[in-house]
Formats: C-alpha cells, structure tokens, sequence
C-alpha cells in the first residue's frame, strides 16, 4: 500500500502556478467567527488536505470558496481572477465540488446526474432544445459521450441507466466526484470524500484521487481519515476553531506539537478514524 | 418435519378463498354467472320504458344493459384464461385469478346499479322483469364462482384493507422481450382504437344513470387490467413504439369527432375541445410543478391573458382594442404577452421557495383576476370591460375555412366546435412536442435537478433562478397558446373564469389536480388526469354543491392509495423495474 502510493506521489507533477488563493478569509454569523483570517493556496496539480477537529470550520470555508457564502472579509481568487460569489458561477469558472452528506440528484439516473454536470460546458437553449437541430443532436451526442466517459473513470459505466438512490453508498460518492469532474474543473473539492467508508473504499478512493490529479485536476479535500490524508496530500492544512494552525507537509503537520495537541490527541500510528459529521454544513 | 413447516407457511402466505369449493366448480360456476350476464342484456329488464335507455327490449342489448353485457364478457375471458386457453393465457402475466374477481365484482355492481336505479326511479322492485332478475343473479353467481377460485398475486396481511386487497397485488413482472413489429404495431393501434372507442362512448352518455354505470365497470376494469398486469406490459410497448404511439394517439383523437354525428354531436364535441383546452393547459402546469418543482397556484391566470389578449385582437365589439388580427399572429401574441407575465411575475415571486412560494402564486393570480374585473372604465381605464367581459368573439376564419359554420365531409358533418377541437388538437400537439423535448434535454434536467436538490444543482453551474424564470414563462407561454383558442370557442371571456377554485374547471385548483392525479412530470398524465377531471364534473353536474365533495374525496382517495398518480413518471416506473431485476 505504501509502496504504490510513495511511487504515485514521485511522479506527481512538480507544484505549478497558482491557482486558488484565499487570502485572510473571514466568516462570520452574528457574533460566531466560524472563519478566521484563514489565507490558503493551491497551485496547479497539487493535493491539498483540510483537516481539523468537528466544527473547526473546514466546511465553512469550502463554502466561502464555493460562493455558497460570501466571505464578511478577506477574497478569494482562482487564477487570478476574484471568484463572484454565486455557486454557479464559481463552478463555471472551473471549481467544481462534492457534498460532505451526499447531495445527488436521487430521482435521476447516474447518467442523468453526470449530465447535470456538463451543464457549464454545454450551452444549447431551450429553443434549440425544442427544433433539435443538428447543432444540438452533436452537442447532446459529445455530452452523454464525456459523460459515459467520466463514469467509466470512477468504474460506474455499467450502472448509467440506474437510478441514483438505488445505488450503494460508496457508489453515490463515486457518482458525486463523476458529476463534479464532468464540468471539467482546473480544481476539485471534496468534502469528506471517505466518510462512512470502509478501509477497502477509502484505499480505493485514495487512488481515485490521485487518478484525478494525474488528469491534471488540483484537488482540496476535507477529510478525517489521517492515514488517508497522510497518504494523499502534498500540504495539509491544519484549522482549529477558524483559525489556520499550520500549514506544511505530512510530516510536519505530524510532528508539530500544537496540531498533536488540538486535535490528534495520540500520534497518527493509532490511525484516528473519526467519521462524525460535521454539523455546519 | 421441515416440509410440513414449508407446506404450513406455504398454506399462511397463501389465504383460502372467500367460499369453500373445488376450484373447478368455482371456475364453471364464474363462466357460466359471466355467460348468464353477459346474455341476459338481450332480455328485457323492465316492463316500463320510462327508464332512460328503454331497457324493455327482448332481442338487443340497450343503454345500460351494454355495460352488463361488456361486464359480463369480460369476466368469461379472463375466466377462460384462468382455464390456460392457449392464445388468452398472454393475456394475465399478473395472475388470472384476482382479476377475475375484480371483473367479477365489476359487473356485479353495474348490474345491481341499474337494477337498483331501475326500482328507485320507478317506485319498487315490481318494476323488474325476469330478465332483470336473471341479470341479477347470474351475475351474482359469477361473484360467488370468483370468490371461490384459488388466490394468487401478493397477498398481504394488511388487516384494515383486507377486504380491498381481497385480489391481490400485482406481482413483479419479469421484463419481456420486443416481439416484432407486426405484432406490437397492431397491438398499439388497437389499443388506441379501444382507448377512443371507450372515451367516445363515455362522453356520449346521455344519462346520468349510464354515465353512473359506465364509470362502475370503467373504473372496476382498470384496476383489474392493472391487477392482470396488463397495463404493465401496454406501458412497456407503448414505451418501445414511442413515435408510433404518439402519431397514432393524435390521428385517433383527431378522429374522434366523426364518432360524434348523433344529435349531442355539438354537445359532446364541445366537450371534447375544452377537455383539450384543460390537458393543454395542465400540461404547461406540469412543467412549472412536474419538472421544475415550482408549486403554481395561480396558474390559470395565463390561461387568461391569452384569453384577453386574443379576444382585444379579435375586433370583438365589446373590445377596447378596435384591430383584427390574423389568428396566427393574434395566438402568437397570446403566447407571447402570456410569457412576458409569465415574467413579471415569476421575477418578483420565485425569489421564495416551497410553501411561500405557493402563497404568493396563489396571491397574483388572485391579483390578475382582479384587476381585469377593474379595468372597466370607472375604477380603471376601460380596457377589459370590466365585470362583464369581452363578449361577441367572431369565429375564426383561416385560410377560407369558417370555423363557426358545419362542414361536410364525405358522410360525416364537422360542427363548430369539432372544427375547434381540431384546431386545439393541433396546439395540443405542438404543446406535448415542446413539453417532451425540453423535458428530454439540457434544459429538462437542469429543472429536475433544480427540483431534486437546489443547492446541488446551483453548485453544478445551474442558474436557479434563472432556469426557476424561465419554467415559469414557458409554462406560462404554453397556458396563453391555450387560452388563444379557449376564447374563441367560447365566445367571449369574463374574469370570473380565472378563479383559483370553483366547481367548474378550469381553475387553478382543478388544474393542479389534473397535473397530480394524472401523474406528475409525465406527458400522458395531466392528459389522462385533464380528460378524467373534465368529463367527471361535465356527466356529474347533477350533483351540484357536492361536486366539490366528491372532488376533494377523491383527490385524498389518490393521496392515500396512488400518490404517483394514475400514469408514474418515467423514474418511478425504472425504481419498479430496478426491484424486478433486483429480484430475478
């Protein structure tokens, strides 16, 4: 296991650009600074992990992020351009994300939700829609094609005609990442991608994503898995009631003491699987 | 020991039939109550034609006795599948026997309907000839024989609604292979001859009583083709001869006017065009409610700027507006005025979501309706007339072709309003075209998607609001097409039609109900829903004030027993078929 993931990691593109900055996020509801001055960058082809006790604020700031809240201060850009705050346009300019309780679209099939996802990256109108030109048979021909192509990624091509709430649970998570990876983001957030999984899952996550950074996707992802995000991350970031503890590789978020302290308790050998879920979502 | 314990839970998963009785005398005694029944129609019933349908005829069947004579016939032939007659044995893939009880039961009460109508409207049982007796009878010994055959489907041990459940659910069919296409092309067409034979025939009962037992024996045979599974299996066909169904449907309901030439021929094409005029209409309210997921509850208030709008361009006296439009360019306008409300109104309202979202609906409508019964020259400048209305709407003329004079064709006599239900088939037409297309498409999902998980679609790249804007101002566009014509066959246009609820439709209630009954976010089913909800409240005016009782009774009773509506979505129907091959 260590063996392939230390051999992914070797090959993994050296850190390019930039290509989100967060610098000096603040949220705050009321009284409650659930954000704290939080400054965070990902460059290109990277792996970058979030992690922090319950309530530390991760999933506050991936909203921030994502535009589903607009940060009381501090911006946000993505390639150098300031993100509107309005999910659809964040996803538009090319961050996509997935959901920390799994957000499908239930009654539509897999193929169905992938397709949702190609929304950005196709634009035929209802009335092009309605005439069928030959305009739109191409365009709707290329979608469900990149869409098929996508589920064949996360190995749920023979389930496109399925509904999406009779798929099993780590199936729903693969569907997720497929219907955010179809509106082809520069970077991918996930917000707990293994959460409730097995360790067979997880492991198979794990190369999941280094699957989607090979493809030349940046990933941010939240989790609580420790071996999981050790594994994975080329930075972890380390938030504690909103504020940003440390930021570094694993073996300095390991060794530093405030981190072991706030939130590891023991160190990682004992493996902290917590999958509580967070309640700020 | 392990077999008597197989054999005992066989025994309770399986009940006994109601009446003790070797199955093959239960089977003889069902075909020969159903051939008795079916017989007896030739009979005559009763000595006094004052009955409508004068059923004192010996020889032919007449008025109500056709009912019983259907009932029983379709009773022996499901019979006679219960007995693995080679060709009919296709005909239950869900079990013969069940079925056969429900038909069984069906005729049973259609028959005792009119013999009881008869002795009531009469003054006494006197009143019945032998031949009704032996209708009597026979069919009561065709429910006995039923009752005793053996019991297959799922039986469950739901102890408040055994007695309904008696017949058994319908088990899980196993997916059929196409078989060519010159066998599922005439079942197709077939099916769809039935189908309007059946509706010609319900819209042209002349008499309550008949309507009553039409609806008996309707009703009593579709649950039991559902039971048999056969809807099942139509639904599968229908679904592989999608274009040939759809054409076909179109050229059978553009036939149904030449069935109509007796002398409530105008009557019942009347009835027919504004059947069509609601299902168009429900059928825009389905995508802002079935796709979108936007609760409308003022929809037909676009249903009424058409309306006014086309009437201010008919040169109608009474109009404000003293110009003539071609009607092409006045429905076009309609449509388009109707979009551009559809507008106004959806930008302010659907900044709120659900419940809010239904009150503020429900507000504008309300509002709309008002304000044209103000705009009549003292509260407002006199542009609606008012209270009154736009009355006096010429008849349409295209191309030469006078819609509000008869027509002969061949043998057949076109009236004005079956010139109208023409008209209107072909806008229904192009409504189903533009509701099936976008449903199918980038557009359809992304309102799906929106009704399914808002915050999930928006992080998808979805505009919500702006796609929430633009459900609104198709549906809206689509309900002002319809009121276009609505107009025109009515002859003129008050506000009081607009309402939010009545007891005659259309309204913004009804219309919901349509939408919901029929089977939401489906093509067929604010159709079927708009046709059933129409012709109900036209056959069962009789009943006045308590229209309105048996409407919200049956709007609880589908709550309670068929949530997903008479026709279930397309997913609904893949949620079935996914627990089938689950099982297999």
């Amino acid at each position: 296991m260590t063996e392939t993931t230390t051999a992914t990691t070797a090959e993994a593109p050296t850190p390019g650009t930039p290509l989100l900055q967060a610098s000096n996020v603040v949220m705050r509801f009321g009284g409650l600074t659930a954000v704290n001055d939080v400054s965070l960058t990902v460059n290109t082809g990277e792996i970058i992990g979030l992690i922090g006790p319950n309530g530390a604020g991760k999933t506050t700031f991936f909203n921030c992020l994502t535009g589903l809240y607009v940060p009381t201060e501090g911006t946000v850009t993505y390639q150098g351009q300031a993100l509107p705050p309005k999910p659809h346009k964040v996803t538009q300019a090319g961050m996509a994300r997935t959901f920390q309780n799994i957000r499908l679209f239930h009654n539509m099939t897999v193929l169905e939700n992938v397709l949702v996802g190609r929304h950005t990256r196709t634009k035929e109108g209802l009335i092009s829609a309605i005439l069928r030109g030959p305009g739109y048979r191409r365009e709707e021909a290329e979608s469900r094609a990149k869409a098929m192509e996508y589920l064949d990624f996360v190995g749920l091509a023979k389930k496109a005609e399925t509904l999406a709430r009779n798929l099993p649970y780590g199936e729903q998570r693969k569907l997720e990442i497929a219907r955010a990876m179809a509106s082809e983001p520069g970077l991918l957030l996930l917000d707990e991608p293994t959460a409730g999984m097995n360790p067979q899952e997880t492991r198979a996550t794990e190369e999941l994503v280094f699957a989607i950074r090979d493809r030349g996707i940046a990933v941010l992802v939240i989790e609580h898995d420790m071996r999981f995000i050790f594994n994975l991350c080329d930075r972890v970031a380390v938030l504690v009631q909103g504020s940003k503890l440390v930021e570094g590789d694993a073996a300095t978020v390991q060794g530093d003491e405030r981190v072991v302290a706030a939130y590891l308790g023991t160190p990682v050998e004992g493996g902290a699987d917590s999958t509580t879920p967070e309640e700020n979502q | 020991m392990t077999d008597t314990l197989q054999l005992q839970s066989e025994a309770a998963a399986r009940p006994k039939p109601a009446i003790p009785l070797p199955t093959s005398v239960a089977r003889a005694a069902t075909a020969a109550g159903a051939v008795i029944t079916a017989a007896s129609a030739f009979l005559s019933w009763t000595y006094s034609s004052q009955f409508p349908g004068d059923l004192t005829v010996s020889g032919y069947p007449g008025g109500l006795q056709w009912i019983t004579f259907a009932g029983g016939l379709l009773t022996l032939l499901y019979t006679l599948v219960g007995y693995r007659v080679p060709v009919l044995r296709l005909l239950a893939p869900g079990g013969p026997e069940g079925t056969t009880v429900l038909l069984a039961v069906g005729s049973a009460v259609t028959t005792w309907f009119t013999l009881i109508a008869i002795s009531v409207e009469l003054g006494g049982l006197a009143n019945l000839t032998g031949g009704g007796w032996v209708a009597g009878v026979g069919s009561l010994v065709a429910v006995v024989g039923a009752l005793a055959l053996p019991r297959d489907g799922e039986q469950t041990q739901d102890a408040k609604l055994r007695v309904l459940l008696y017949a058994g659910k319908r088990p899980e069919l196993p997916p059929t292979q196409p078989e060519s296409p010159w066998v599922e092309v005439p079942v197709v067409l077939v099916t769809l001859a039935v189908a309007l034979g059946i509706f010609s025939y319900g819209i042209d009962t002349a008499y309550a009583e008949l309507f009553g037992g039409f609806l008996i024996l309707t009703g009593f045979t579709a649950w039991a083709l559902n039971r048999s599974g056969d809807f099942t299996r139509l639904a599968a066909l229908m679904q592989r001869n999608r274009t040939t169904a759809a054409v076909g449907a179109f050229v059978a309901a553009g036939l149904f006017p030449f069935t109509q030439q007796g002398g409530n021929a105008e009557a019942n094409a009347n009835l027919g065009v504004s059947i069509l005029i609601f299902a168009a209409t429900a059928l825009g309210l389905n995508i802002v409610v079935g796709l979108a997921g936007l609760l409308d509850l003022g929809y037909v208030a676009f249903l009424g700027v058409g309306a006014y709008t086309a009437a201010l361009v008919s040169g109608a006296a009474g109009a404000a507006f003293h110009v003539q439009f071609p009607f092409w360019a006045a429905a076009l306008l309609g449509a388009a005025v109707s979009g551009v409300f559809g507008v106004l109104l959806g930008a302010p309202t659907l900044r709120v979501r659900g419940d809010y979202l239904a009150i503020v609906t429900l507000g504008f409508g309300e509002i709309f309706r008002i304000v044209v019964q103000n705009l009549d020259g003292t509260s407002g400048p006199n542009v609606t007339n008012g209270a009154i209305g736009i009355s006096n709407v010429p008849d349409l003329n295209i191309f030469g072709f006078d819609f509000g004079s008869p027509h002969s064709l061949g043998w057949f006599t076109i009236g004005r309003f079956a010139n109208y239900f023409e008209l209107m088939l072909l806008f229904t037409a192009i409504i189903v075209l533009v509701f099936a297309r976008s449903t199918n498409s980038r557009i359809g999902r992304a309102w799906i998607a929106i009704r399914e998980d808002e915050t999930a679609a928006t992080a998808m790249g979805i505009n919500g609001f702006r796609f929430k804007l633009l459900a609104f101002a198709l549906g809206a566009t689509l309900a002002g097409l319809a009121g276009t014509v609505f107009v025109h066959v009515n002859y003129s246009v008050v506000p009081d039609t607009f309402q939010f609820a009545g007891p005659t439709p259309p309204n913004s209630a009804f219309l919901l109900a349509a939408v919901v009954i029929g089977g939401m976010g489906t093509v067929t089913g604010p159709l079927v829903g708009a046709s059933l909800f129409f012709l109900l409240q036209a056959k069962l005016s009789f009943l006045h004030d308590y229209q309105l009782l048996l409407f919200g009774l049956t709007l609880i009773l589908f709550m309670r027993f068929r949530p997903e509506g008479i026709i279930p979505n397309r997913r609904r129907q893949l949620e079935f078929h996914e627990a089938e091959t689950a099982e297999a």
